[in-house]
C-alpha cells in the first residue's frame, strides 16, 4: 500500500521530463502533452487532485502523531526530572537522618562518660575509676564491631598497602622486603571493606 | 548495551563518570572512592599498584612509584621545567630517543603517557566492574 503510493508521487514528479515513467497513468505521448498541456491536465487531473487529498491526509496523520509523541516524550522527560530531584531530596534526608539510630546508642555511651567523671576517682589508686572507664571502652568496642566495624589486626609482618599505610620508613639490614616495625594508629575495616588505613612505621632493605 | 565513561586525568586526582538521564554521575574506584590518586608504582616483586594502594606504599618505594606524571606529557627532557622537576622528584627521570622525557623503572624506561595510560586503565575497569 504504502508502496504504490510513493510510486505515485514518484510519478507525479517524474511526468514531466521522463514520461515512460507515467506509464498507463499518462497515455499521452510526450509530444502531444508539449503541445497541448491544457489537455494533459484535464485528462490527469482527477487522479492526481485525489492523489493529493489522500497524501495531505497522510501528512496530517503524520503529524497528529508526531505531534503526541512529542507531548508524551517531554512528558516523560519532566516525569524523569521529577523522579531525579525527588530522589536527591531523599538521599540528602536520609543522609542527614540516617545515623540516628547509630547515634542514639552513641549517646549510651556519653552518658556513662558523663557519670563517671562526675563521681570521679573514690579511692586513693582511682582504680574504680578505670574500671569503670574499661568498661566503657569495652562497651563502645562492642558497639562498633555490632555495626560492623572491626579493627585491624597485624597478623603477619610483612607490609601490604590493601590495609596498611606507610608514614615512617626506616632502612634495616634485617630485613629483605618491607616490614612493619610498629603500628602508629589502629586501621579498621567497616564490613569487608577498608574503613581506615593502618598506619604503620615500615622497615625497608638497605640499599646497595 | 556499551555506555560511554568519561576520564578526568589530573594531575594529583583522577575521576570517572558517565552520562544518566543527560547528568553525569561519578564512578567509583574499587575502594569505593569518588576519586583515585593519580599514582602508579612497581613493587619490589614486580607487581603494579594503581591509585590509593600505590600512594599507601609510596613513602616505603619512593623511586619506583610515579606521581604528577601528567605535568611531564609532552615535555622535552632538556627543557628548564624539567630540569627544576628532576631535583624535585624521588623517581629518576631520563631522555627518550626522540628527545622527550621518560621515567626510569629499574633498567627500563618508561613514558609519562604509558604511566597516564595505567591510571586510565585502573579507571576503566572501575567503571566496568
Amino acid at each position: 500500500m504504502t508502496d504504490e503510493k510513493d510510486k505515485g508521487g514518484d510519478e507525479i514528479e517524474f511526468i514531466p521530463d521522463a514520461p515512460p515513467a507515467g506509464e498507463g497513468r499518462a497515455p499521452d505521448p510526450p509530444a502531444a502533452a508539449k503541445k497541448d498541456p491544457e489537455e494533459k491536465n484535464a485528462d490527469n487531473g482527477r487522479p492526481l487532485k485525489d492523489k493529493l487529498k489522500k497524501k495531505d491526509a497522510e501528512i496530517k496523520g503524520l503529524r497528529k502523531d508526531l505531534d503526541e509523541l512529542k507531548e508524551a516524550h517531554l512528558r516523560r522527560l519532566a516525569d524523569m526530572e521529577n523522579l531525579r530531584k525527588r530522589f536527591e531530596r531523599e538521599k540528602s534526608e536520609f543522609q542527614q537522618y540516617s545515623l540516628s539510630g547509630l547515634l542514639l546508642e552513641l549517646l549510651v555511651v556519653v552518658d556513662n562518660f558523663e557519670r563517671a567523671l562526675k563521681i570521679g576517682p573514690s579511692d586513693a589508686e582511682g582504680k574504680t575509676f578505670r574500671e569503670g572507664v574499661d568498661l566503657i571502652f569495652r562497651m563502645f568496642q562492642n558497639l562498633l564491631v555490632k555495626h560492623g566495624v572491626r579493627p585491624i589486626v597485624l597478623e603477619d609482618r610483612a607490609f601490604d598497602p590493601n590495609f596498611h599505610h606507610a608514614t615512617i620508613v626506616e632502612e634495616s639490614d634485617e630485613v629483605e622486603e618491607p616490614t612493619v616495625a610498629e603500628e602508629l594508629q589502629k586501621g579498621y575495616m567497616l564490613h569487608d571493606r577498608l574503613l581506615r588505613p593502618t598506619l604503620v612505621k615500615v622497615l625497608v632493605p638497605k640499599k646497595g | 548495551m556499551g555506555r560511554v565513561i568519561g576520564i578526568d586525568l589530573g594531575t594529583t586526582y583522577s575521576c570517572v563518570a558517565y552520562l544518566e538521564g543527560g547528568r553525569p554521575v561519578v564512578i567509583p574506584n574499587l575502594e569505593g572512592l569518588p576519586t583515585t590518586p593519580s599514582v602508579v608504582s612497581f613493587t619490589g616483586s614486580g607487581e603494579r599498584l594503581v591509585g590509593t594502594l600505590a600512594m599507601r606504599q609510596a613513602v616505603t618505594n619512593p623511586a619506583n612509584t610515579y606521581y604528577a606524571v601528567k605535568r611531564l606529557i609532552g615535555q622535552k627532557f632538556a627543557s628548564a621545567q624539567i630540569q627544576e622537576a628532576m631535583a624535585r622528584l624521588p623517581y629518576k627521570l631520563t631522555e627518550a630517543a626522540n628527545g622527550d622525557v621518560a621515567v626510569v623503572l629499574g633498567d627500563q624506561t618508561l613514558s609519562p603517557p604509558e604511566i597516564s595510560s595505567m591510571v586510565l586503565g585502573y579507571l576503566k575497569a572501575c567503571a566496568e566492574s
